[in-house]
């Protein structure tokens, strides 16, 4: 007799609650907000409750490979999860006004089915669907509540995505026809050799570093992360972002043999590379707030980016790539909330005219210079912990250029974090109407900060769950 | 019995004095100032505790996870306890400073709280047992310090904080990397009595090693304002006068200095640094910022400008000597670590008082004012005496030492430019001392004072500091001045057992 505990319901429930999530704020539209939001925290507590059954895999609707939807849950996915649930939850509680605009509720939630889906996904196919699903319905969240840039940003958004998945695709198909497997674990276990296995990585890379908004991939990153309302921001630049990334990973690392990733790994370093100082450079010379901040999510992913060049032959840098990962979700999302709430209260959100909003804004103040703080990689935070990893891994393995390339593009971060800084420290005009400031929504930006900061702490479990084969 | 927890608690109380600070309403201001004293209080009790369980022989350390295999750690040795006493002391004087100097200003609570953040981080930096431990706080003292550089808000301040932060993340930036190639060059980074590389049986390669240090002394090198690195210090002038107190004494540039004895002594080790000859270019870096601070001092007429230039020179006391090898001018550098505090501060002190009470900030405007402001201007003095280092002051036990060992270890030029140095010194602030007590007040100005000269917040502070000097000096030889102190760990240091 199963028990409650059984992985094979707590599994099933992750994507399975979100959707039914979804289908009541179709069925109660008036509690739609408070149905996406007690969803969210529900599913927050259901990926703490996962914790106890990591290693578990499970069939939905009783259909076993090849033919069912797989879902396995290993260290990896759990960390994935465990950094996305809270900010989807500490999100929906800081934009309960967003998520009352018509159909967010519902996108909001099969958000969230789609991003556990991707995370949990044991075969190809049904990480296309994921990767689908969270395109559509991040996408439609772009153009929710914002102005007609916004709905400009989204609608390219969408062709990217859709562009994305169609190369995705088209790897799955070749390898199914390779193989006539999608199970991960079957198809690795092939031995796929020569084109059969280029032509499909290359197509599925491309695909998923064009969603995944890595530099040069990036044009359509910055318009639709810095025009969409603040917790849409959020969720894309913590989570919508990574999904894509994640795949990558699994597609490298159990997919793909060691050696095809020892021979990409330099164009994964290039590329990096060169999202590091591309991003930082616009973030450096923007001039809108949330500009800046969707900026450097393009900089943030090109440490991923790098980190997955070193895979191959440091095995620490795949825990750097889950650090940084998870340290810019949940830094990046808390300065998402709290620079929405600072440009609110400034009434324009032009970065040489912002001001100190007053001390009703202390906590989104707070999470501002945590933030700033971890995704410059200052320590004891996440972001640290990241770099530090990754720099000692690659001196490891003979890459000494490692730490002063990510040393001086933490120079580089820190630069435009103190544009922030900066306007912090100016005074308001004399006129400056006090307001109230939002408490909830400073606190949740503050929350999901402090946990960047806490994270610089979880080196080593963090390693262990990474490490960990299932 | 194992009160390992005194370490974390120290740094803690300080850390949690900021954040009750930053939840206490702007309006409650008598609230926030018995909260803010009775953590820098706590705090003082807590570092007299462990300084008397330490002087009984206890040793302490906490350890907590951090990184993979590079845990934090907080430890008592006589050097952070040096530090910590220092810091301790100043905190709650200068609290009270503080306190009269921003009676009616703005942003108080941001200003306190980042206060007790600052000290805190001091603490830490103090009572680091790691170089990774130390780098952590050394950043936060970046971070906390910048909001009270920049307190008034205005064009200039934002401007100076730019240039504040350039150069002391820049600074940070170098010792991370330092930290980083050490920790994967040798996997550690405790600070060790006698030198972690130099006991090690295995160590990296010499070239290495040295770039290592070159890295991580032009890291901390920032903080201590060696020239040509020192260019953030007359800019952060623009900072409220008890700011300036905490940044030139204990905080920011001692921390640096600080750096530099744990980098050499702890991490490297002086059989190790002379090995690799790694010290005579940092005595040849020291010197020229002695001499350069004091040039550049003689042409301000700005008082807290002059003020700045004086601390880059009297900041590299330090640097010097440890860079000098020999255990007397050793004792010399790590004593000026204290001395140098207590004077310093008594000057921004008094500048601060005599700026808040007379509006006077150009040393040309200071005719005759020790009549006005007695108290005042005899701190000023008594911690000017001990700048130019005349007995009895603080600051002549630190030159005697410092240009005793160089003499001992035959580095005769030492001795000139201590001597080269006073001379400077003398220069500039000799003249400021006849200009209030000799000169004539301009016209007009008030002669005396009705009642107090200023709040006895004000001028009651730098006259303790002052005293501090005095006191420091005539008890020298007690086993609890800071030389005592200072005399215990270099012999440790050095592997001395017994008194020579």
């Amino acid at each position: 007799m199963p028990t409650a505990a059984s992985p094979d319901a707590v599994l099933a429930a992750l994507v399975v609650l979100p959707l039914a999530a979804a289908l009541g704020t179709l069925v109660l539209p008036r509690l739609a907000p408070a149905v996406a939001t007690a969803a969210s925290w529900a599913n927050l507590a259901l990926v703490a409750f996962a914790f106890g059954t990591i290693g578990g895999e499970t069939w939905l609707a009783g259909w076993s490979a090849p033919l069912g939807i797989g879902l396995r849950l290993d260290g990896l996915a759990w960390v994935f999860l465990a950094f996305s649930a809270p900010v989807f939850a500490l999100a929906a509680s800081a934009g309960r006004a967003t998520l009352a605009e018509d159909g967010a509720a519902t996108l909001w939630t099969t958000l969230i089915a789609g991003v556990n889906a991707i995370f949990l996904g044991a075969d190809l196919f049904n990480l296309y669907v994921g990767l689908e699903v969270v395109s559509l319905s991040a996408a439609a969240l772009t153009a929710v509540g914002a102005g007609a840039a916004a709905a400009r940003a989204a609608l390219r958004y969408l062709f990217v995505g859709l562009g994305g998945s169609l190369l995705y695709l088209m790897a799955v198909a070749s390898i199914y026809r390779a193989t006539g497997a999608l199970d991960i674990g079957l198809v690795a276990s092939m031995g796929l050799q020569g084109p059969a296995l280029a032509t499909p990585l290359a197509l599925a890379t491309a695909g998923l570093l064009l969603k995944g908004g890595v530099a040069p991939f990036h044009f359509w990153l910055p318009p639709a992360h810095g025009n969409a309302a603040p917790i849409v921001s959020a969720a894309l630049s913590a989570v919508v972002v990574k999904t894509a990334l994640y795949v990558l990973l699994r597609l490298w690392l159990d997919v793909a043999p060691q050696t095809a990733l020892a021979d990409a790994a330099p164009i994964f370093r290039a590329l990096g590379l060169l999202a590091v100082v591309v991003g930082g450079v616009a973030a450096l010379r923007a001039l809108r707030l949330k500009a800046l901040i969707a900026y450097s999510t393009v900089a943030q992913l090109g440490y991923m980016a790098l980190a997955l060049g070193f895979a191959a032959e440091a095995p620490g840098a795949t825990v750097a790539f889950v650090a940084f990962a998870a340290a810019h979700a949940l830094a990046k999302s808390g300065l998402f909330v709290a620079a929405g709430m600072i440009a609110k209260a400034n009434g324009h959100d032009e970065v040489p005219r912002l001001t100190d909003p007053g001390t009703a804004y202390g906590p989104a103040k707070a999470a501002l210079a945590i933030s700033g703080g971890a995704l410059a990689g200052l320590p004891p935070t996440g972001g640290f912990l990241a770099k530090w990893t990754l720099a000692q891994d690659a001196a490891a393995a003979g890459a000494w250029w490692v730490a002063p390339a990510l040393v001086a593009a933490g120079l580089l971060t820190a630069a435009y974090m103190a544009r922030l800084a900066t306007a912090m420290m100016r005074d308001p005009p004399e006129n400056a109407a006090a307001d109230e400031g939002g408490p909830l929504r400073g606190w949740s930006a503050l929350a999901l900060a402090s946990a960047a900061l806490l994270l610089g702490f979880l080196g080593a479990p963090l390693a262990a769950l990474v490490e960990a084969e299932p | 019995m194992s009160p390992a927890w005194l370490p974390l608690a120290i740094v803690a109380t300080t850390l949690v004095s900021g954040v009750v600070i930053f939840l206490t309403p702007d309006r409650m201001v008598r609230t926030r100032s018995a909260l803010n004293l009775l953590g820098a209080v706590a705090t003082l009790g807590l570092v007299g505790l462990l300084v008397l369980r330490v002087s009984q022989g206890g040793s302490y350390a906490t350890r907590m996870p951090f990184l993979p295999g590079a845990p934090l750690v907080l430890q008592s040795d006589a050097l952070s306890l040096l530090f910590c006493g220092l810091s301790a002391v100043l905190w709650l004087i200068t609290t009270l400073y503080a306190v009269g100097y921003l009676r009616h200003g703005a942003h108080r609570p941001r200003f306190f709280g980042f206060f007790a953040f600052c000290v805190s981080a001091t603490m830490g930096v103090a009572l680091a047992g790691n170089l990774l431990t130390f780098l952590v706080f050394y950043e936060m003292l970046t971070i906390s310090t910048y909001p009270l550089v920049t307190h008034r808000g205005d064009a200039a301040s934002l401007r100076a904080g730019r240039i504040y932060l350039a150069y002391t993340l820049g600074g940070g930036a170098m010792l991370l990397l330092g930290t980083m190639l050490l920790y994967a060059l040798h996997g550690s980074g405790d600070f060790v009595v006698g030198g972690l590389l130099s006991q090690a049986e295995t160590r990296p390669g010499d070239g290495a090693l040295t770039l290592v240090f070159a890295v991580l002394i032009a890291g901390v090198g920032v903080k201590a304002a060696l020239v040509p690195l020192h260019g953030w210090l007359p800019v952060a002038m623009v900072a409220p006068a008890p700011v300036s107190a905490l940044l030139h004494a204990v905080a920011v540039v001692k921390a640096g200095a600080f750096g530099i004895v744990r980098i050499v002594y702890d991490l490297f080790g002086q059989t190790l640094a002379e090995t690799l000859h790694l010290l005579p270019p940092l005595s040849v870096v020291a010197a020229a910022t002695i001499l350069w601070g004091s040039i550049r001092a003689l042409g301000q007429d700005d008082l807290k400008r002059r003020l700045a230039y004086s601390t880059v020179s009297q900041v590299s006391y330090i640097a010097l000597g440890v860079s000098l090898a020999h255990p007397v001018a050793a004792l010399g550098g790590i004593i000026h670590l204290v001395h140098q505090g207590i004077m310093k501060i008594t000057l921004f002190f008094c500048a601060g008082a005599i700026a808040e009470t007379t509006g006077i900030k150009k040393i040309s405007d200071m005719d005759g004012l020790g009549r006005r402001m007695p108290w005042t201007m005899g701190a000023f003095t008594v911690a000017a005496i001990g700048m130019i280092g005349l007995p009895p002051t603080a600051g002549f036990v630190t030159k005697w030492y410092v240009s005793s060992g160089a003499l001992e270890s035959g580095q005769t030029w030492v001795m000139v430019l201590m001597l080269v140095s006073s001379g400077f010194n003398a220069a500039y602030f000799l003249p400021i001392i006849r200009r209030v007590w000799f000169a004539d007040p301009p016209p007009g100005t008030l002669l005396r004072p009705k009642g107090l000269e200023a709040s006895p917040l004000l001028f009651g502070p730098p006259v303790v500091t002052a005293a501090l000097t005095v006191l420091a000096a005539l008890f020298a030889e007690s086993q609890l001045s800071p030389l005592g102190w200072a005399e215990a760990l270099v012999l440790r240091e050095f592997g001395f057992v017994e008194t020579p």
